[in-house]
């Protein structure tokens, strides 16, 4: 906050109209300060009232500038659940999806797939038990391969509950992935709508900087008045005084001469 | 009272120099004239571009505040448009599930419909990003390139102002020596006048 002297302004503030007794000069000066003292009054009022709005100005832009950044970190939020349904879940879903249809299908290559499975988890699971894979898994894989193995050799029979299986699966992973699209969807949508506001309240900062730098050119101007006014004030006194100087000197010279 | 001209020529109104006989006191007058109309003409100009920097920056904020609209708009397109897939794909899920004859569900489906829903799907969830470019990242992008060239118009006018608010304080501190030398100009007179006075 400013607070300027006003020790002239005070000094001069009763004198709404100059004393008879002063001589001209000095009713001249002293409406003359009367009216500087005025403006400076009113520049300092300027620059008062233009520090209060640069403070409200600045808690205006604080608030908007957290608005903005809560904003913001709620879309990132929604934005990664957005990616996490749209991209991971719906993909996955849409991998086992397309791989049980292959299955479900009963395609030429389904048996032959089958085996090559097979057998490529029971050659990972000695492979994986000589490099010293954990047994379990070891023994994990093994099972898995010889179930796969199992429906591959036990004719149409098998192959027909695993294609059922495997239409349920399909189904199951197709409704799955059509799911966590809509949820990605509507989390897109209201991470959108925080990132709108987020975009906002950014446009509220900058309307409120644009009215901040407004202020200050005003507190330059109403500083550089009151400067001006100060220096009128001084100038106008040093000029009265040396008026009352040069008439004091013309008297005396005048009285020397009588 | 040829001295109160000098007290009177400190104040900023246009002021009576009524009394000034000398040539110099003229020429001091005249440039304290000029100098308070230029300092006028600053002042009008410094506020005139205020003003302007105002109004730019209102405009920039509109153009922001329609690039968050763009954007929420977008937001909400590329959301129909995913929504609207992954309904079709999960009614493309339940196609799989319906016979073709409800009555003998050994019938093997017919997977048409399912596979017409699921290519839908797809392509509306596909067709979502571009939707939401075209529609709201685009046209923010461009609100926002229109309120960068506001933002840039805005800060010449400011500068407009400073240089103004600069122009008029150096014309202030000019206005002071002219009023200085108007001043000396005044005492030397006096100081003459009180010479003659004491030869005589």
């Amino acid at each position: 906050m400013t607070t300027v002297s006003t020790t002239t302004s005070e000094v001069v503030r009763d004198y709404q109209t100059p004393p008879s007794q002063f001589d001209a000069e000095c009713a001249l000066l002293a409406m003359l300060v009367l009216n500087q003292s005025s403006t400076q009054r009113a520049a300092r009022q300027d620059v008062q009232i233009d520090y209060q709005k640069l403070d409200e100005l600045k808690a205006q832009l604080a608030a908007a500038a957290q608005q903005a950044q809560q904003a913001s970190d709620d879309s990132g939020f929604w934005g990664f659940i957005s990616d996490v349904f749209g991209s991971d879940v719906a993909e996955v879903a849409g991998a086992v999806a397309a791989a049980a249809a292959v299955v479900a299908t009963g395609g030429a290559a389904t048996p032959l797939l089958l085996v090559v499975m097979s057998t490529a988890l029971e050659t990972g699971a000695k492979v994986g038990a000589e490099l010293g894979l954990d047994p379990k898994i070891c023994m994990a894989i093994a099972i898995a391969g010889a179930a796969i193995g199992l429906c591959a050799g036990n004719g149409a029979g098998e192959l027909g509950k695993a294609a059922k299986a495997a239409q349920t699966v399909e189904r199951v992973a197709t409704t799955v992935q059509g799911s966590s699209i809509v949820v990605s969807g509507a989390t897109g949508y209201v991470s959108g709508q925080y990132a709108a506001d987020a975009a906002d309240r950014q446009a509220d900062a900058a309307w409120i900087n644009g009215q901040q730098n407004a202020a200050n050119l005003d507190i330059d101007d109403a500083i550089a008045t009151l400067e001006r006014a100060l220096r009128a004030q001084d100038s106008m006194t040093g000029t009265v005084a040396q008026i009352q100087q040069d008439t004091a000197r013309a008297n005396s010279v005048l009285v020397g001469n009588v | 009272m040829t001295n109160a001209v000098s007290a009177y020529a400190s104040q900023d109104q246009a002021t009576s120099y009524d009394h000034i006989t000398t040539a110099a006191g003229e020429l001091a007058v005249l440039l304290i004239e000029t100098e308070s109309a230029q300092a006028n003409s600053e002042q009008a100009a410094r506020q005139s571009a205020r003003q302007t920097y105002l109004t730019d920056a209102a405009q920039q904020a509109t153009e922001l505040h329609d690039a968050a609209s763009a954007i929420a708009t977008g937001a909400l397109v590329g959301a129909a448009f995913t929504v609207a897939g992954g309904i079709c794909t999960i009614e493309s899920a339940h196609l799989q599930a319906s016979p073709t004859v409800p009555a003998n569900p050994a019938v093997p489906a017919d997977q048409t419909a399912s596979k017409t829903w699921a290519a839908v799907g797809t392509g509306l969830t596909n067709l979502a990003q571009p939707a939401k470019a075209l529609v709201g990242d685009s046209t923010a992008e461009n609100d926002r390139a229109s309120a960068k060239e506001w933002e840039t118009r805005g800060e010449t006018a400011r500068w407009t102002a400073s240089d103004a608010q600069t122009e008029l304080d150096a014309l202030n501190r000019r206005s002071d020596k002219v009023l200085d030398l108007l001043q000396n100009i005044n005492q030397d007179q006096n100081a003459a006048a009180n010479a003659v006075i004491g030869r005589i």
